[in-house]
């Protein structure tokens, strides 16, 4: 009785040993890699991330496919007069509306921002432009803040007071 | 003498467990689902055994069984992008606190008690 006692406490402490010597690994296991973010991110939002990049990356490709295509039509057009007319007026509508001279109308979104009176003002710019290059990259063909147009040329200064270009 | 064992036991387990080196980061998910059950088996014990149907094997057999099969677990759904890991949490995290309980209930009780008798032995 008193053997089984004794093997029964020796199992006892050796269960109590491997679960605190796992528990004390998994802490520092955390701990270290606290410092790197890339290691923090689980499988599913690297997963996220990577499928974001993989959209970014199709969209590009079909934009440059599109561009090769304009390219290819206006070697075409070249003999023919008219279609090369036709192709510069739809360019100069395309630049016009990236130059922020004629309205755009479709399908958009509207951000409304409220601003605290402890945002400083290079935050405020900071997250403005991040916001805007964010909406650019998500495919936005024109942007407005405050009924501002943003174009390439545009300058953030001051948005406390609403001044952007 | 179990109760020196538990303690000499976690020692050495501290001592060992801040100067071995540490595990990728991979496995992390694995190891802390394993904690989990081994836990839940612990406070399983503590509760049988303030029942009186304490059974060493049992014990023992849910230990390393529970914590196998979690990890188990948690592979499958890794395998098949499901995360099954956090039914196994849940599942044990509720049967965790059910014990806990359990055990918060007797000792309240037995408490309760001491103090009755207690009273009546002044009186």
């Amino acid at each position: 009785m008193n053997k089984n006692k004794t093997i029964m406490a020796i199992t006892i402490g050796l269960m109590s040993m491997i679960l605190v010597y796992v528990m004390f690994l998994q802490f520092r296991t955390i701990n270290q890699n606290d410092v790197d973010e890339i290691e923090i991110m689980r499988e599913t939002e690297l997963r996220e991330l990577l499928t974001n990049y993989k959209t970014t990356y199709d969209e590009a490709k079909e934009e440059l496919a599109e561009v090769q295509g304009k390219i290819n039509e206006y070697k075409q057009g070249e003999k023919q007069e008219e279609s090369t007319i036709a192709l510069l007026e739809g360019e100069i509508k395309d630049a016009n509306m990236k130059l922020g001279c004629t309205d755009v109308k479709g399908e958009g979104v509207i951000i409304k921002m409220q601003i605290s009176k402890n945002t400083s003002l290079l935050d405020l710019k900071d997250g403005l432009l991040y916001l805007m290059n964010e909406l650019f990259l998500a495919g936005a063909e024109a942007i407005s803040i405050n009924d501002q147009r943003i174009v390439a040329m545009s300058d953030i200064v001051n948005p406390r007071r609403f001044y952007f270009n | 003498m179990t109760i020196l064992f538990i303690v000499v036991g976690c020692i050495i387990g501290v001592v060992l467990g801040v100067n071995a080196p540490t595990i990728s980061y991979i496995y992390a998910d694995y190891l802390a689902i394993s904690i989990i059950a081994a836990l839940d088996s612990v406070f399983g014990g503590i509760t049988a055994t303030l029942k009186n149907n304490f059974d060493f094997k049992v014990f023992v057999s849910g230990f390393f069984g529970n914590a196998i099969l979690s990890i188990l677990l948690t592979l499958l759904g890794n395998k098949l992008n499901v995360d099954i890991y956090l039914a196994a949490i849940v599942v044990f995290v509720g049967r965790m606190f059910n014990n806990l309980t359990i055990i918060r209930r007797y000792y309240i009780e037995k408490w309760d008690t001491m103090r009755k008798e207690s009273k009546k032995e002044k009186e």
